[in-house]
């Protein structure tokens, strides 16, 4: 912006608080709004903005409608009262099962002994895929209120005030209480699982037994999901979780309502504490222990609000480390693929790293070459390559978008960029050839003039 | 169920509000979304956020309303902004005064078109970025960012011609 007036502050006031403008336009917009005050009224009322319409209070609900639509259920309102007391539990499953979907496992549903039901047929399956009215996971018609219209979904009584709610992807088995009448084993071998343990007077605790560790649990509410890859994520709604070796020996971090990590990134967080040195139950001994914090794994969402942050302070070092750790954390997601393309753009933008935004690029495409941002990508990718000079591989990346992307919006500046390479490597008729159809076809456009003096430089070359 | 309903619900009537106004079919377009959200929540592949998702599903619901049908609940008049009177943030009127701006708020961005309105809702409510809008709305990463550029031109225009509520708006942050 070489004249700043309040016209244009005043364009581009809401792109400046949000910091995505570039130095020099920032620069130029901020000694403008030391000196007027109209402007920087404006740009105060932009930066108002956000947080006036995410908290000022909303026009209240009839009872009515809000009561039918919190009680949507399958996709549409329910009559009659809830009996939910544990509605966030809901959440929680949803998601899991959501992912474990998308990851397409499959799965067996393996249940193993428990000798206090003998009303089950084969005394080593326990499951009771019967839900009681009155449990907080079912409704007043006997229902699981998970996904009531869901025959996969089953709801394991494992013991006292122990509830483990699993659809037919799962892998899990039941061991019983074993040798310890105070705890009870469960093993996830794979997919989601919804728990609850409510404490009880005879403080039974659960083990839950994945493959890369023990999570134990006296009284708490939370989600365990095992990745194909066998590690295991936990995500805890209410009460506390305790994360131990498979070997069940060592306590390695808590987790408590709200905080979701992998057992593995515990495991080498945390030095391994060891207790029951006064004789009592060792694991009841060890659930006492509160190991010193653990830098839990950020989540996505968690993430993206950094990455939003740092670029919105123009902390680009901090963003670029937050979309880098997405990236890594979520690989295959689409906010992943998003950030891809957000990050290359603010490295070429406003960082001046070319090489690095044209990795970014790249990694998009070969991840989503016909993806929603494959356009931004393959033109990002030109740019790039244009500002590190890499003139033949510009020509083909041209190439490459105009057959991806026939009619794009940036072809103009892209044929007007290739004949600027065709012309830097002498092929001046390959560059008149460019530089005449962005003259013709976008005539009075900015290509087109920058395309006029390409023609000009061209005619007067040797 | 109820609790994801209870995180969903004010997230879809804000983003309802601010892209139509309130009006007399704001309640059926919230139930409408909220019925769109637990009807495809199976079909949440968990590739995005989960708000992300419940955005793109009220985004979707509320581009068809108001490109197809042409509806807005809310078209402020000159009147409206005159009944925005300055305002003290810490009286007992405040969640009436809050309520007030928001729906006047709703009014200016109810008066620009439906294209520009619906990225400008998700950057300022949101906070979405261009890229992130692109994706949301299924439009390219240029137009999304053309018609966010003009939706902010048209706020700004209209929030220059409003001083009333550009005073509420500051106040309300201080």
């Amino acid at each position: 912006m070489t004249r700043t007036t309040c016209k244009h502050v005043e364009a581009a006031v809401a792109a400046h608080v949000n910091s995505e403008l570039s130095e020099d336009e920032r620069a130029a917009i901020a000694v403008h709004l030391d000196v007027c005050e109209s402007c920087r009224e404006l740009a105060e009322v932009w930066q108002a903005l956000p947080e006036v319409t995410r908290e000022a209070t909303l026009e209240p609900l009839t009872d009515e409608l809000e009561q039918r639509l919190l009680r949507m259920e399958g996709g549409a309102p329910v009559d009659g009262p809830s009996t939910r007391s544990r509605p966030s539990a809901a959440l929680l499953f949803a998601l899991a099962a959501a992912v474990v979907l998308a990851l397409g496992i499959t799965i067996w549903l393996t249940l193993g002994s428990d000798p206090s039901n003998d009303e089950v047929g084969d005394p080593a399956l326990v499951a009771s895929t019967e839900a009681r009215a009155g449990d907080p996971l079912v409704d007043d018609q006997g229902q699981n209120q998970l996904q009531p219209d869901a025959p996969d979904r089953r709801v394991l009584d494992i013991g006292p005030g122990i509830r483990i709610v699993v659809d037919d992807t799962a892998g899990i088995g039941l061991d019983g209480p074993g040798e310890n009448p105070l705890a009870e084993r469960v093993a996830l071998e794979r997919g989601c699982a919804l728990v609850e343990v409510e404490a009880g007077d005879d403080g039974v605790e659960l083990f839950l037994e994945t493959p890369s560790g023990v999570v134990v649990a006296r009284e708490a509410v939370f989600s365990v999901e095992v990745a194909a890859s066998e590690t295991a994520w936990i995500e805890v709604v209410e009460g506390l979780v305790y994360a131990l070796d498979s070997d069940g020996e060592e306590i390695h971090a808590r987790l408590s309502a709200g905080e979701h990590a992998s057992l593995d990134d515990l495991r080498s967080g945390t030095t391994p504490v060891t207790t029951g040195e006064d004789g009592a139950d060792p694991n009841v001994a060890k659930l006492e222990l509160q190991p010193g914090p653990v830098e839990l794994e950020p989540t996505l969402d968690e993430l993206l609000k950094q990455a939003r942050a740092h670029r919105k302070a123009r902390d680009f070092a901090r963003a670029t480390a937050s979309y880098e750790r997405l990236i890594t954390s979520y690989p295959g997601s689409a906010a992943a693929r998003t950030s891809l393309v957000a990050l290359g753009q603010m490295e070429l933008g406003s960082m001046g790293r070319a090489g690095s935004a044209l990795s970014h690029f790249e990694a998009y495409l070969d991840a989503a070459p016909g993806g929603a941002l494959a356009e931004e990508a393959r033109a990002g990718k030109v740019r790039a390559l244009a500002r590190l000079s890499r003139t033949r591989g510009l020509i083909r990346a041209v190439s490459d978008y105009l057959r991806a992307h026939p009619g794009g919006r940036a072809t103009s500046e892209m044929l007007r960029r290739r004949a600027d390479a065709h012309r830097r490597l002498g092929s001046c008729a390959e560059a008149i050839r460019d530089y005449r159809r962005v003259v013709d076809r976008w005539p009075g456009s900015t290509e087109a003039e920058l395309a006029a003096k390409g023609l000009d430089a061209c005619s007067t070359a040797p | 169920m109820e609790q994801l309903a209870r995180w969903c619900l004010p997230r879809v009537r804000r983003t309802i509000v601010l892209s139509c106004g309130y009006g007399p079919d704001t309640e059926d377009l919230t139930q409408l979304v909220m019925t769109r959200v637990f009807a495809k929540l199976d079909t949440f592949r968990g590739e995005a956020r989960f708000f992300t998702w419940v955005d793109q599903v009220a985004i979707n619901a509320v581009r068809n309303h108001v490109t197809k049908k042409h509806r807005v609940f809310l078209m402020p008049t000159s009147d409206d902004a005159r009944t925005l009177e300055p305002v003290d943030w810490e009286t007992p009127e405040r969640a009436l005064e809050q309520r007030r701006l928001l729906g006047h708020l709703a009014g200016h961005f109810a008066a620009i078109r439906p294209k520009r309105r619906l990225p400008l809702v998700l950057s300022v409510l949101h906070g979405y970025s261009v890229p992130e809008i692109a994706a949301i709305m299924g439009i390219s990463f240029d137009a999304a960012k053309k018609r966010l550029q003009r939706g902010r031109q048209d706020l700004t225009a209209r929030l220059k011609r409003d001083p009333r509520c550009r005073d509420a708006i500051r106040e309300f942050v201080r």
